[in-house]
């Protein structure tokens, strides 16, 4: 019961920070995944279609966002679980950066081999004008994520 | 840099790539042949040689000649070489994703050298790089030569884990401090998606590098 509780606090905790990392790059014009593309691909999967040619043209879901947004943290959430299950419940109550930051790095390719190929983006975003800087910008997203791991172990660690 | 050092720039890199995990299988064959002092660490090798054996062998072949198989220039002066070293490439690529598989599965690793994260990984790992590989030849035989670069591309990409294992777990070591148990399952995991994501970027250029090498010889003849 405690791995539940301490995934879902140090999970949102973490997506929170990687939310407010995102809304500073928005500040700097540097655009980051519209959360209603990620609801709308969701909708899709009960239908049997995991890859779109391009998520943009496929067809609205409703209520879309709000489930792009309940996606993002649940995955969140899930990464938070996957970091406690390799390290144990000890490091929620101790945590340290280095595992923190790992699991964010490592969990970079869930969105470069798994989402953007599914969204028509291709692996790595090959498809997109520019593959490098976007593939950079996810690995520093989840970078931040891993930052936000550790921060969110920190302020609830009993 | 001339045209021609440029050529092997990449079967090179490869190959140096290849060298710590071929010098180090090379090293644990030979201390299986000579019957080296058995330790905790190689006892399931000592006790079931084979599926080691194997690995290292097809390993090394499918790391060291499929480098060559990526330099254009080699492709075009020797196309026969090409398709002989191919055939052979492929089935050791198969049997060296298959033996993988089979030690992950089989060998009583040690938790610290294999949780179940890097199990997963490994199974997966092995699965899509026979997959590629299978793809990759169907594709030729076809006359799909795009596809089969690409999927050659992946296939030795997820083989050459081992090489990007050592860069990726050296500066793991200094900065994390002991690399077993999930940190190590973590690099390991981290050294395969680089290879994948590193061969995607390859396969998004091929086409464009070879159209610039096709223009090269025309470009370069005096008017």
């Amino acid at each position: 019961m405690e791995l539940i509780v301490r995934s879902i606090l140090v999970g949102a905790g973490a997506t929170l920070t990687m939310d407010l990392w995102a809304a500073l790059l928005r500040r700097f014009g540097i655009p980051s995944l519209n959360f209603a593309m990620l609801g709308r691909w969701v909708g899709h999967l009960p239908r049997g279609r995991f890859v779109h040619e391009s998520i943009a043209r496929a067809a609205p879901v409703r209520g879309e966002l709000a489930l792009g947004w309940a996606t993002h943290y649940a995955i969140g959430v899930s990464f938070a679980g996957l970091l406690l299950a390799l390290y144990g419940l000890e490091w929620a109550h101790a945590p340290t950066l280095g595992p923190a930051l790992l699991v964010g790095v490592v969990t970079v390719a869930a969105p470069l081999l798994v989402l953007q190929p599914a969204l028509g983006a291709g692996v790595a975003s090959r498809k997109t004008p520019a593959p490098f800087f976007n593939s950079l910008k996810s690995l520093a997203t989840h970078t931040v994520f891993g930052l936000g791991l550790y921060l969110a172990a920190r302020v609830t660690a009993p | 840099m001339t045209t021609s050092a440029r050529r092997w720039r990449g079967p090179l890199a490869l190959v140096t790539l290849s060298l710590v995990p071929v010098v180090a299988g090379g090293a644990r064959l030979g201390g299986l042949a000579t019957g080296a002092e058995v330790t905790p660490e190689t006892a399931r090798f000592a006790a079931s040689p084979l599926p080691i054996a194997l690995h290292i062998a097809s390993a090394t072949l499918y790391s060291l000649l499929g480098a060559f198989q990526f330099s254009a220039g080699l492709r075009s002066r020797w196309p026969v070489w090409h398709r002989r070293a191919g055939r052979v490439l492929a089935a050791s690529g198969v049997l060296a994703a298959l033996s993988g598989m089979w030690m992950a599965a089989a060998y009583e690793i040690p938790a610290p050298l294999q949780g179940s994260l890097l199990f997963g990984v490994r199974m997966c790992v092995g699965a899509a790089m026979a997959a590629s590989i299978v793809i990759a030849v169907v594709a030729i035989l076809r006359r799909d030569v795009a596809r089969h670069e690409a999927w050659m591309i992946r296939a030795y990409a997820l083989g050459q884990g081992a090489g990007t294992q050592v860069l990726v777990l050296g500066p793991g070591a200094l900065l994390l401090g002991d690399v077993l148990g999930p940190t190590r399952d973590l690099l390991m995991t981290l050294a395969w998606a680089i290879n994948v994501v590193f061969a995607e970027y390859v396969i998004r250029r091929a086409p464009a590098a070879r159209r610039e090498a096709a223009l090269a010889p025309a470009a370069s003849q005096p008017g």
